[in-house]
């Protein structure tokens, strides 16, 4: 008998935004972020309240993937976010905060929702506007001629990520290995089709940093059964390789959920092992060398092609699939019940040994000219690692971005306080016509942007730690950091690392606020910057943060069905 | 016992966490450990312990920073199998010279650098001050060897005889310093050692690394022996000694396994031939822990039922087959999914009366039968009824044997692995391999059992059997064994070793006492006011290291005593007298001497390099980890959950 329940009302929320509930949810939102912001930001342990394993990180998209939020709006933010990372990998944190920011600031000085939205779109394309100019200074231009700005562009990804806990000495160190592997993923004016090339992470626990390096062609498991010793007759030459999609177990798990009969006296898997061993047959008949299976190889089979020669690499597992068949030009061979079509071979140039501490792994070496390769990351234990090896993955994309917009933007802050700056400057000459078309008063527009230029300065702000000072200078309007160690001395030198310090300098604490003036433009320096931010990422991190700003701060209602 | 610690809200609550569940381990640190007891109150299950990784493994740790340290503990463990005690010792120290830190309002990256900076301080002094194992050891034995003959020679000149007294000699070493010409010459032990001689030639008889029955089968193989193979085997005696870190019979277990492994080895120097993954443990209950003993093959406990297959199977070779998963009709390889929306369908006419188990047993049987197989080791169970149609066919079957042994007789024997027996053949099978009975254990109320080895020829597996008459010790003693067997392993690995008791630490505690100062010199004051305060607490943190280590070896009556005396004398050393390991020695060892604190004092306790080391690495690490750390996200709670009060819910 069936019981049926009643169904509850769905929940209307008016004005979520005046909701103090709601509003102490998106500051601890705010909270968390902008704590976990730059270098020397805070990490977050994230574990379930059961036990199991600790998630430790300060990387927006490992952090908003862990946490669950009850909150529509909150959902909304952090859904944004890690549509953001999926694309651009950097910045999100810089997002959050810059949102978050945004609906407070437009909050706190009492700005009427219709006419905030208005004033951030107004803002925001006067920003893409002035990011898109040469004459912008905010932005630095990259030059494949040399390396180094690539490395400065890494080694900020790198540095910003307190959990790697890196020395300033490791990180300078994997920052070169992601260029190297950036530069080896892309690929040689070769004729033909031109692919990019990709870089497969592979990580080890419990050896040091220093022992991470970069290989052409792909390191895999060392197969259980093979020694090393049978590895001596592949040396360099070509070898043909197979590459199974489908699991060569031997069972019949391609039935799937249907119902199927079976004569007693008929043996299925007797019968599907005979298939294999047809299989086997051809490739033993076709000198191919190496077989390869994303999944499980039934035994028999490979015993039969271990007698035979062969070396079987099985468990290849899903991830592992692609690079191969980029490495080797070979097929995915997806059934075992046809001959496998010649066309579908791959090749390599040999195979060889790697050991890593305790490790064997088994280096399949690249027949021609193909841009695989394989970052061995170590790290001392798997919490670090993991992080590590996220923010390998994101520096090799930022370095890839910078393929399609060759700029970065100054780091460490100088660029939001430089944008701030510029708004706030631009902005006092607003044409009247421009507010009419508005349709908002001159004083209100001067409160957006004062709400907007605060929310870019609340980045800046994000990156100082307790007990630290950030400082604006009044010239070039970049970001200075006053000593730690040292009370009462000035800063050294600014976020990015462009300006050294002169005497006619003069500063004014961020958050206080200052008469509207135009960056000047730096003027005869050799130095280069030491920390750069991604130009794509950043600029789309803005639109996406003004974007759902907007859209929450036009939230009327929330109707939320319980049931 | 376990010590309570507060958690005072408002300070660094992980980093207080750590700190209590590194007070909850103190009594593992140092050579005598204390077992502990650890009782579950919902079921009543409890469980005897005598090490920190295993009473971290037991405890229920809902902490997030007790996961990352149990985490860190099990990954190391893991790699180089010794050193959990004192990482976990470290964290706790470190984690309080940290909160003490943020206590005095420093700021978390000021502490960060400047404890990482004390680090590899106290890394570099480790590099300096390890020891190559060679030198040490062979100087010490030859010195040993003269000292109680001739005395005063230079090294080299003495004869095989008068080392093989040096060796005995060396279970009863004390503090001979590493050159005559030291600074603690006039130390009492060196003028006891100077003044009786032949009191320890009395001693040494009673020594229980050496007992009489060993010498007697040893001395005929070394005096057979040249010079130098023999000071490496006294050398190797010498350094599992001084590693044995309070674990006397384990480590003697570990050396004569060394012994049987060097003997039956290609090369036949212990130094390169031992090899920890030939070892195998085998637990034998009921049997006081004297009957502990090592043997050459695998040793394997058999039931009576077994046994009387060995009159078989004893006294020629057998042929051998090894099985990676069960031996069942039902067991498929890993990986397989058994579908199961099948159904069979049968003709009644085709009844016959067999099941499908009785068919694959047949084909089993005519399988093994077909080609002569005598022994089956299979990684897996083996099904009941299997086993007595094989017991029926002569052929002896022994399950779950770990994937290392199969590996190891696979290497010697020529067999190959299988999986089904279907993929029998004459390939596959192994040759050479020998079954002999070692002893037949009867008891009253227990299952009777015969242990017997196998071997396979220019195999060098070793097994040892660790025997206990209580039950729940024999995990711990196993556990000991291998920590003996992986400390050796280290040490001929890494070819250096560092000083032990503590003495390694005092050392570091002294070179940030000078870092401190010279860094005083070179920069003004101002540069940076709290890297000495940092500094300074981490050296507290050390002479707290090693006032535990002093205590818990009874070396003093309580911590406080030995950290008074330790921080006495490194004032003492600070005022001009040399900086060596010598003076620490003397501290450590004398007073031992001077209670009358049996043998074990007076041993020269060493300690591996690259595991101490790692060991404060991974120490530091975890502590700059859970320090950086502001915010506990905690997933999967439900509002209004009660023991959650405080919780902010996103």
């Amino acid at each position: 008998m069936s019981r049926l329940c009643k169904k509850k009302p769905s929940v209307f929320t008016d004005d979520p935004l005046a909701n103090s509930q709601v509003c102490q949810k998106l500051t601890l939102l705010g909270r968390i972020v902008s704590s976990s912001y730059g270098p020397h930001g805070g990490l977050k342990q994230v574990h379930n309240n059961v036990g199991g394993h600790v998630v430790t990180t300060s990387t927006s998209s490992v952090l908003l993937k862990e946490i669950q939020v009850s909150e529509p709006l909150l959902k909304l933010i952090t859904t944004a976010i890690l549509n953001h990372t999926e694309r651009f990998s950097e910045c999100g944190l810089f997002a959050a905060i810059l949102c978050l920011g945004l609906i407070n600031n437009a909050k706190r000085l009492d700005l009427r929702t219709s006419v905030a939205i208005k004033v951030y779109n107004h803002l925001l394309e006067a920003c893409n506007r002035y990011l898109s100019e040469d004459k912008c200074i905010c932005k630095v231009q990259i030059e494949f001629s040399s390396c180094q700005l690539l490395v400065t562009l890494a080694q900020t990804v790198i540095t910003s990520k307190p959990a790697c806990m890196l020395t300033s000495k490791e990180a300078q160190y994997v920052s070169s290995l992601v260029v190297q592997s950036f530069l080896r993923s892309v690929p040689c004016d070769s004729p033909g089709k031109v692919c990019f090339g990709r870089t497969v992470i592979l990580s080890i626990e419990g050896e040091s940093v220093e022992d991470s390096a970069v290989f052409p062609g792909l390191l895999v498991e060392m197969p259980e059964m093979l020694r090393s010793a049978e590895l001596e007759r592949y040396g360099p030459g070509l070898y043909k390789l197979v590459l199974f999609s489908t699991s060569l177990a031997g069972d019949l798990s391609e039935i799937g959920e249907a119902t199927i009969e079976i004569h007693a006296g008929v043996n299925p898997e007797g019968m599907v092992l005979d298939q294999l061993l047809k299989l086997g047959e051809q490739t033993v008949r076709d000198e191919v060398s190496v077989f390869a299976c994303q999944k499980v190889i039934h035994p028999v089979l490979q015993q039969y092609l271990r007698e035979h020669g062969v070396v079987v690499i099985e468990r290849l597992g899903r991830a592992l699939m692609e690079p191969v068949c980029q490495l080797t030009g070979a097929q995915e061979v997806a059934s075992l019940y046809s001959p496998v079509p010649p066309e579908a071979y791959g090749q390599i140039r040999g195979l060889c040994v790697r050991r890593c501490g305790s490790r064997e792994l088994l280096h399949l070496l690249p027949s021609g000219d193909q841009a695989v390769s394989t970052m061995l990351l170590c790290h001392r234990n798997e919490t670090v690692l993991d992080e590590l090896k996220v923010v390998c993955k994101k520096a090799e994309h930022v370095l890839r971005l910078t393929l399609k917009d060759p700029w970065a933007l100054l780091g460490g802050g100088c660029t939001e306080t430089l944008l701030a700056a510029y708004i706030r400057h631009t902005s006092q000459g607003t044409h009247p016509d421009v507010l009419s078309a508005m349709g908002i008063s001159r004083s209100e527009l001067l409160l957006g942007v004062d709400a907007f230029c605060r929310s870019l300065e609340s980045v800046a702000l994000s990156l100082r730690q307790h007990g630290q000072d950030c400082l604006i200078d009044l010239s070039h309007a970049h970001n200075w950091l006053s000593h730690l160690d040292t009370q009462g001395s000035g800063p050294v030198s600014c976020g990015c690392g462009l300006i050294e310090i002169k005497s006619d300098m003069n500063w004014t604490p961020l958050n206080t606020g200052y008469d509207p003036f135009l960056p000047a433009p730096i003027t005869n320096s050799t130095s280069q910057p030491r920390v750069l931010d991604s130009f794509s990422a950043k600029v789309n991190a803005l639109n996406v943060a003004v974007e759902i700003a907007n859209l929450i701060l036009d939230v009327k209602c929330i109707i939320r069905d319980v049931n | 016992m376990l010590r309570s610690s507060v958690i005072y809200p408002g300070c660094h609550v992980g980093l207080q966490q750590l700190e209590a569940l590194a007070a909850a381990m103190h009594g593992f640190l140092g050579p005598n450990k204390v077992y502990k007891f650890i009782q579950d109150e919902a079921n009543g299950d409890s469980s005897l312990v005598c090490s920190s990784f295993r009473l971290l493994e037991c405890l229920d740790l809902s902490c997030s920073a007790g996961q990352l340290l149990n985490e860190t503990v099990q990954a190391h463990q893991k790699v180089l199998q010794s050193g959990s005690g004192s990482l976990i010792f470290l964290t706790g120290v470190w984690s309080r010279v940290a909160l003490e830190c943020l206590h005095k309002g420093i700021e978390v990256p000021c502490i960060i650098a400047a404890i990482s900076e004390g680090l590899e301080v106290c890394l570099e002094t480790c590099r300096q001050i390890a020891v190559p194992i060679e030198e040490t050891f062979y100087r010490e034995v030859s010195q040993r060897g003269m000292h109680s003959a001739i005395g005063g020679l230079p090294p080299g000149h003495c004869s095989p005889p008068q080392l093989r007294t040096g060796l005995e000699g060396s279970t009863q070493n004390i503090l001979s310093p590493e050159s005559t010409s030291t600074v603690d010459g006039n130390t009492s032990a060196h003028s006891n050692r100077g003044k009786t001689p032949m009191k320890q030639r009395v001693k040494l008889k009673h020594s229980r690394y050496f007992s009489s029955d060993d010498n007697k089968t040893e001395s005929p193989a070394s005096s057979q022996h040249s010079h130098k193979e023999d000071s490496k085997s006294f050398a190797i005696c010498h350094i599992a000694n001084a590693l044995s870190h309070g674990c006397e019979d384990m480590m003697n277990l570990v050396l004569k396994a060394n012994r049987v492994q060097s003997r039956n080895g290609s090369t036949g120097s212990s130094f390169e031939d031992f090899n920890v993954d030939k070892l195998v443990t085998c637990l034998l209950p009921f049997v006081p822990e004297e009957y502990s003993c090592v043997f050459l093959g695998f040793v394997v406990l058999l039931d009576v039922e077994q046994a009387t297959l060995l009159k078989h199977l004893k006294d020629r070779e057998l042929r051998l087959a090894l099985v990676k998963g069960d031996l069942s009709e039902r067991y498929r390889h890993l990986g397989f999914n058994t579908p199961e929306n099948v159904r069979y369908v049968a003709n009644l006419s085709d009844l016959t009366g067999f099941s499908a188990e009785d068919k694959w047993m047949e084909g089993v049987l005519s399988a093994l039968l077909r080609l002569g197989v005598d022994l089956l080791l299979v990684n897996g169970i083996v099904t009941r009824k299997l086993k007595d149609h094989l017991i029926g066919h002569n052929i002896l079957a022994i399950e779950k044997v770990k994937v290392s042994v199969l590996k190891d007789f696979a290497m010697t024997s020529g067999a190959v692995p299988i999986t089904y027996v279907t993929q029998l053949n004459e390939r596959c099978i192994g040759t050479g391999v020998q079954v002999a009975t070692w002893r037949e254990c009867r008891h009253i109320q227990k299952n009777d059992f015969v242990a017997v080895t196998i071997s396979a020829k220019s195999s060098t597996l070793v097994t040892a059997v660790i025997t206990s008459s209580v039950h729940a010790k024999l995990q711990a003693l196993e556990d000991q064994f291998w920590g003996c067997a992986h400390r050796l392993g280290h040490a001929l690995r890494d070819r250096k070793v560092l000083p032990g008791a503590g003495v390694t630490e005092l050392l570091c505690t002294q070179r940030l006492h000078k870092h401190i100062k010279s860094e005083e010199g070179r920069r003004s004051i101002s540069s940076s006011p709290y890297r000495k305060t940092v500094l300074q607490l981490m050296m507290d943190g050390w002479i707290d290291y090693v006032s535990m280590i002093l205590f818990n070896s009874g070396t003093y009556q309580s911590k406080t005593d030995a950290w008074t005396a330790l921080s006495q004398q490194l004032r003492d050393l600070d005022n001009g007298l040399p900086l060596c390991a010598e003076g620490f020695w003397a501290s450590v060892n004398v007073r031992g001497v001077s209670e009358g604190e049996g043998e074990r004092e007076q041993v020269r306790v060493y300690d591996n390099v690259r595991v101490k080391m790692e060991v404060w690495k991974r120490a530091l690490d975890i502590v700059c980890l859970v320090l950086q750390t502001d915010t506990e996200i905690i997933t999967g709670v439900t509002q209004g959950e009660t023991q959650h009060n405080g919780l902010v819910f996103l």
